[in-house]
């Protein structure tokens, strides 16, 4: 067998049982290096490998021609197979009777390298690129492709993919086209095409998951030392404060488990209340807090929630009936890109009606972890889950599932800071992709409650209700969501007492902390 | 198909055209296709449709036979058309546009030129499409499904099928040309080319015998005048938003319109098109072999508008009938409350009233006045009593809501100003959610804390239905056409019952008047509740839906939509129970005035009556309020003003005493008289919130105790 990226289309076509075979085993890294190196020298028909690509825009399928039958110029009539092109493969001395006979369906849609992709997924693939045979120019890569699946596997919007397929560059462009109308359409075609012999959907985005599914090198280091690691540097980078650190750690885990009723489980946007911290620290500190964010978790965006920001920038993707393309927004992400909104630089201003809308838009997307696209005629919800983290002088302006005021420890642990961001990323770089590791795999952890626990909640939550009057439904819900990332990240598959009582004093300290807040103004 | 012998049909199609009838009310045969042939002859009418479901009465094989290859079929029936309608013509036809009298010359002139031996080059005959005025078009079978853009595949090619979406673009209307007409300019022999495409490739050599034998090289040129066009009309529907899967981005299909079929539609219409879905025809060998057969398109032969207004094709397609079938059952007005917010216990009468404010009452401006249909109402309660569990839920419901807090972001105005607090470091937003939620519900958490300038605007809000801004000097009014869902704390941590509504909530009388109903909520901390709802929550989270209950939910999208579905119903009230309302309301003012009521009875009062009742009228998807409605508005109302005004301890002896009051109520309503109508009793009772058994038992006692007597047919109660 032909090594896979010599592949070409007839060699495909011919052996598919046996290339089908080898790709549903699986590639080695090796091979998916290969794959991936090709997409660079962009040679027309060979047989490319993109991951960390999402989906931005589905297209109307197309009707291809699956077989049709050519007539040479003696006479012998031959069968050809119209899979993985865009034309009819017929000379000028040939002809065919009837292409529209044996019709078969692709679906098409635009996939895009996003911009939330932190460097180091890319240096991950950079790194291990390196170690091929072949020079690898330093191409400008295109972020853009247009996708042609071929089975009928479901493409949803905004999904993580990883596509092997045949690459085709578009010339499309020819102005003998008769309808000139039309050419707003065609001309926001990608450059190149990709025919998909291979198309995946995956549930995150980490490199070092797809690439060692095992954990190979890293069994030195334990899932609690890891943790007991993670634990020390947060608590360092939030001044000190445990109970802070806690809520980042879940906050970083934290996923949407199950959606009841519309309503999203598991959602988890937390508002760091930053007031004890002088604001001139502050502006340090967020910059520091998100660089942070970058090198651990696959995907994050920093938004600055100034007034013009709120007033220019657009949200949600939007339908042009022109292009007929979909607009994108700010808010069209992948799932789990963890963004951190910036309320430090709002200051006093107007805003306008967009404005107002953008932060209604924020607003669903926490309260709901849903964002209704705009068609125009009609708005389409589509489903998120993107992790919130709000900083801000006092509570946010934003509603948020936990907020938490910040509580220095001392004063050194302030004037400190950047040190302490210092020595804490120095001392986390050898161990980063252990890091990685353990807060993607958390986040795709499924989680259990056992029926004695269920109880021992319920009879907790009764006499939580005996003894506050202002213990709300909502608090349950907040409690069973902490404990169960308090459970997960310490390896555990079903809740113990423990995460549960961990739980309660955590947010019996942040509901005190909170209502010292409000007592205190005026 | 195959098999099918096309001379054969011909003739049936011949005949059916001919033959067709139906015999009207009065038992007169009605020839409904010969009759349109009549009138195409006289160049009366230009489209003629036919009914595929008239085809199948008459043979069913053939409709099922167009149905398959609709094109084929269509160009059957208008050369039998062309063919027949000479025998139509009753008398001559004045010449309507130039083509019409080129028609006759070129008749003119082929009779008198005409020697049956020639053998005419086929190009230079006339094409059937250039003498032919008139359009065929069908009209698919009532029975056939409409289709959503998704479920168009590659098999329904050249079929006739039916689509439903929404339009988004129309392009200009063109003139499209159908029979390109060439003159030459040496032997003047006129040449035609039949067009079929978009674009085509104009002729240039003539190809007439004098031409061609001579070989004289003759040009042709394009005659404008002598050409035929029809008009033609490009449009691209998408599919409605609920035949979008999750996660997916609707589809959009290219309609071709031609002739009478152009000039139907605008975007945003809601169209069903009945057509052919064809694969676009390119022009050439180079172009099929370059753009392939992808680009497919649908060949327009009906559209039919869905407006608000056509409800009977819409609503069909709105709910399955398996939905229709969940609805039905049982007492669904309970059911669909009771699916409200399902992990909230009790509280079914609070919930009702939450569903008509989802549906709200009607609009009405009789004479300039403006009135009203949203109904606003206000939960009152302790603390921790699943207020704003309730809110949440609605607004998540709702398919326009917004959802703001009285403290700190609230809202007033299409601009929103960002405030700095100088001790807090909070930052507020002022303005914005009231134009957003326009036509929808707002709901408010915390309304008691609302500054006072927000209050003016709520005010406003409330009654008028705009909100005026001041701005740069100009005044403006919005239209915030929203209803009101707010939540309140009372001021003194719990809701003391001795003091009025004003003091515990501590918002101003003529605020509080503007709510159609105020409801009190008191729910003590409970043991056996708290477990259930604890168990609600922890079954949630860890099986990801909601717990199986003794009442059957109905799903949220269900219930979401059926409120879409009343909310089209404008039913109106009948003037033959405006006296039992006017009475019902001059009842409550009396004992507004007898009782302590802490509540207000106001002329308000009577509004809301009417709103409640056309939105109850609106759940059964009725067009009249019935008695039933008004007794139904009139029970809530009592039953809101009964949790303001009862003290705990009568609560506790109010099932004992339930008779009791009733036996008052008749007391009261027999005065000196001494016998009374039962059915006055009920009428009565109802309206103070009582229900017919509770009336059926107190009649019961008090017979028992000798107190009065009842009649034989129990229609007539006698004091004693």
């Amino acid at each position: 067998m032909e090594p896979i990226y010599n592949w070409t289309k007839d060699y495909f076509l011919c052996h598919e049982e046996e290339c089908l075979k080898k790709l549903k085993k699986g590639l080695s890294l090796e091979e998916k290096i290969e794959l991936r190196s090709n997409l660079h020298f962009k040679e027309n028909n060979s047989l490319v490998l993109l991951n960390h690509f999402m989906i931005t825009d589905i297209k109307e399928p197309e009707f291809y021609c699956a077989k049709y039958e050519v007539t040479q110029a003696d006479g012998t009539v031959s069968v050809r197979n119209g899979k993985y092109s865009d034309k009819l493969n017929i000379l000028d001395n040939e002809s065919c009777d009837d292409p529209g006979s044996n019709l078969a369906e692709r679906q098409i849609c635009f996939i895009t390298e996003s911009d939330t992709n932190n460097s180091w997924i890319k240096d991950y693939n950079v790194v291990s690129m390196n170690s091929n045979k072949r020079k690898i120019d330093n191409v400008q890569n295109e972020k853009t492709y247009l996708l042609k699946v071929y089975d009928a596997t479901e493409i949803k919007l905004n999904e993580f993919i990883e596509v092997i397929g045949f690459l085709h560059a578009n010339t499309h462009i020819q102005s003998d086209s008769m309808e000139q109308d039309d050419d707003s359409t065609e001309a926001h075609l990608p450059a190149y095409t990709i025919h998909a012999i291979l198309f995946k959907e995956l549930d995150h985005n980490n490199p070092i998951i797809i690439h060692e599914p095992e954990n190979c090198q890293q069994h030195d280091q334990s899932l609690e030392d890891i943790r007991q690691d993670l634990m020390k540097l947060f608590t360092q980078f939030s001044f000190g404060d445990e109970v802070v650190a806690h809520y980042m750690m879940c906050h970083l885990i934290s996923c949407i488990y199950s959606r009841v009723n519309e309503e999203a489980l598991g959602k988890f946007t937390l508002n760091l209340i930053t007031h004890a911290v002088p604001s001139e620290i502050m502006t340090e500190y967020v910059k520091k807090l998100y660089n942070l964010f970058e090198i651990l978790v696959p995907n994050s965006m920093y938004f600055p929630m100034t007034i013009e920001n709120l007033n220019t920038s657009s949200f949600i993707p939007k339908k042009d009936y022109v292009t007929n393309n979909l607009s994108t927004g700010v808010l069209q992400l992948p799932k789990s890109t963890h963004i951190i909104l910036d309320e430090t630089k709002l200051e006093n201003g107007k805003l306008d009606q967009a404005g107002c809308i953008a932060v209604q838009d924020l607003s669903d997307l926490i309260r709901s972890q849903q964002l209704n696209y705009d068609f125009q005629f009609y708005k389409i919800p589509f489903k998120t889950d993107i992790p919130v983290l709000i900083i801000s002088e006092g509570k946010s302006l934003l509603p948020s599932d936990f907020a938490v005021p910040v509580k220095p420890a001392d004063a050194d642990s302030v004037r400190l800071i950047n040190e302490h961001f210092a020595a804490g990323i120095h001392y986390m770089r050898p161990k980063l992709n252990a890091y990685r590791r353990y807060l993607t795999k958390c986040r795709l952890q499924s989680f259990d409650i056992n029926d004695e626990e269920i109880k021992m909640i319920e009879s907790d939550f009764v006499k939580m209700r005996e003894s506050s009057n202002s213990f709300q439904v909502e608090h349950l819900h907040s409690l069973l969501v902490l404990s169960r990332l308090l459970g997960i990240s310490k390896g555990l598959t079903i809740l113990d007492a423990d995460s549960w009582e961990t739980a309660k004093r955590l947010e019996l300290e942040r509901m005190n902390r909170m209502d010292k807040r409000t007592a205190n103004e005026p | 198909m195959s098999g099918r012998n096309y001379a054969e049909d011909i003739e049936t199609i011949k005949n059916f055209l001919t033959e067709f009838c139906t015999t009207d009310d009065e038992g007169n045969k009605v020839f409904k296709y010969a009759a349109q042939l009549t009138r195409l002859a006289h160049r009366e009418q230009v489209n003629i449709t036919i009914d595929l479901d008239d085809l199948a009465d008459y043979n069913e094989s053939l409709a099922e036979a167009i149905q398959q290859n609709a094109r084929r079929y269509a160009s059957f029936f208008a050369n039998v058309i062309q063919e027949l309608i000479p025998n139509y013509k009753e008398h001559d036809v004045v010449a309507k546009d130039s083509l019409d009298v080129y028609i006759e010359h070129r008749l003119l002139m082929e009779a008198r030129n005409r020697n049956p031996m020639d053998n005419k080059d086929p190009r230079n005959a006339f094409p059937p499409e250039l003498m032919r005025r008139f359009e065929v078009s069908f009209k698919s079978s009532n029975n056939d499904k409409a289709l959503s853009v998704r479920e168009i595949k590659a098999e329904h090619i050249g079929k006739l099928m039916t689509v439903r979406g929404i339009v988004t673009r129309c392009t200009e209307v063109k003139p499209m040309m159908v029979v390109a007409t060439y003159t030459c300019d040496r032997c003047g022999a006129e040449t035609y080319q039949p067009v079929n495409s978009l674009a085509f490739l104009p002729a240039t050599d003539c190809p007439s015998d004098d031409c061609r034998i001579n070989k004289a090289g003759g040009r042709l040129y394009l005659q404008t005048r002598g050409s035929k066009f029809v008009k033609f009309q490009e449009i691209k529907i998408q599919e409605h938003s609920d035949q979008v899967p999750v996660g997916h981005i609707p589809r959009t299909l290219t309609i071709y319109c031609r002739g009478e079929q152009s000039r139907q539609t605008q975007p945003g219409d809601h169209v069903l098109i009945t057509g052919v879905f064809l694969p676009k025809q390119n022009q050439g060998f180079r172009q099929m072999q370059g753009g392939l057969l992808s680009e497919t398109f649908m060949e327009a032969h009906r559209i039919a508008s869905l407006n608000k207004s056509d409800e009977s094709e819409s609503m069909s397609n709105d709910l399955t009938p398996d939905q229709i079938d969940e609805l039905s059952k049982g007492d669904f007005y309970t059911r669909m409350a009771a699916s409200l917010a399902p992990e909230i216990y009790g509280h079914l009468d609070v919930k009702k009233a939450l569903l008509l404010l989802l549906i709200g009452g009607v609009d009405k401006s009789p004479e300039g006045m403006k009135i009203r249909g949203s109904i606003n109402i206000c939960l009152m309660g302790d603390p921790g009593v699943a207020k704003s569990q309730l809110l949440g839920y609605i607004s998540r419901l709702a398919t326009r809501s917004q959802y703001t807090t009285g403290r700190g972001s609230s809202g007033v105005g299409l601009t929103a100003a960002v405030m700095k607090d100088p001790h807090t470091g909070e930052m507020t937003l002022e303005g914005g959610a009231l134009v957003l939620a326009d036509q929808g519900v707002c709901c408010i958490d915390e309304f008691d804390k609302m500054a006072d300038t927000d209050r003016t605007a709520i005010h406003e809000v409330m009654e008028q239905q705009t909100i005026s801004i001041a701005k740069a000097g100009i005044m403006t009014t919005l239209n915030a056409r929203v209803s009101i869902l707010a939540a309140a704390n009372p001021a003194f941590g719990r809701y003391n019952i001795k003091r009025t509504i004003e003091q515990n909530i501590q918002l101003p009388a003529a605020l509080l008047s503007r709510f159609d109903l105020l409801w009190l909520i008191q729910d003590r901390p409970d043991r056996e509740n708290d477990l259930r709802l604890a168990n609600h929550i922890t079954f949630v989270h860890t099986h990801g839906k909601q717990p199986p209950s003794t009442v059957e939910v109905l799903d949220m999208g269900l219930v979401r939509r059926y409120i879409g579905l009343c909310k089209r119903k404008n039913p109106t009230i009948p003037a033959d129970l405006t006296e039992y309302i006017v009475n019902a309301y001059v009842e409550l003012r009396r004992d507004a005035r007898n009782n302590r009521d802490m509540t207000f009875t106001s002329a308000r009062n009577l509004l809301g009556i009417l709103r409640l009742s056309t939105a109850l009228a609106r759940l059964r998807l009725a067009n009249n309020v019935e008695k039933s409605d008004v007794a139904e508005a009139l029970r809530l109302l009592e039953m809101s003003k009964d949790s303001l005004n009862q003290t705990q301890e009568q609560r506790s002896n109010n099932v004992h005493n339930t008779s009791d009051r009733i036996f008052s109520i008749i007391r009261e309503l027999a005065g000196n008289q001494k016998t009374v109508k039962i059915s006055d009793v009920m009428d009565r009772c109802t309206t103070k919130g009582y229900k017919p058994d509770q009336v059926d038992i107190c009649i019961e006692e008090y017979e028992e105790l000798n107190v009065w007597q009842v009649n034989q047919t129990r229609t007539k109660i006698t004091f004693i």
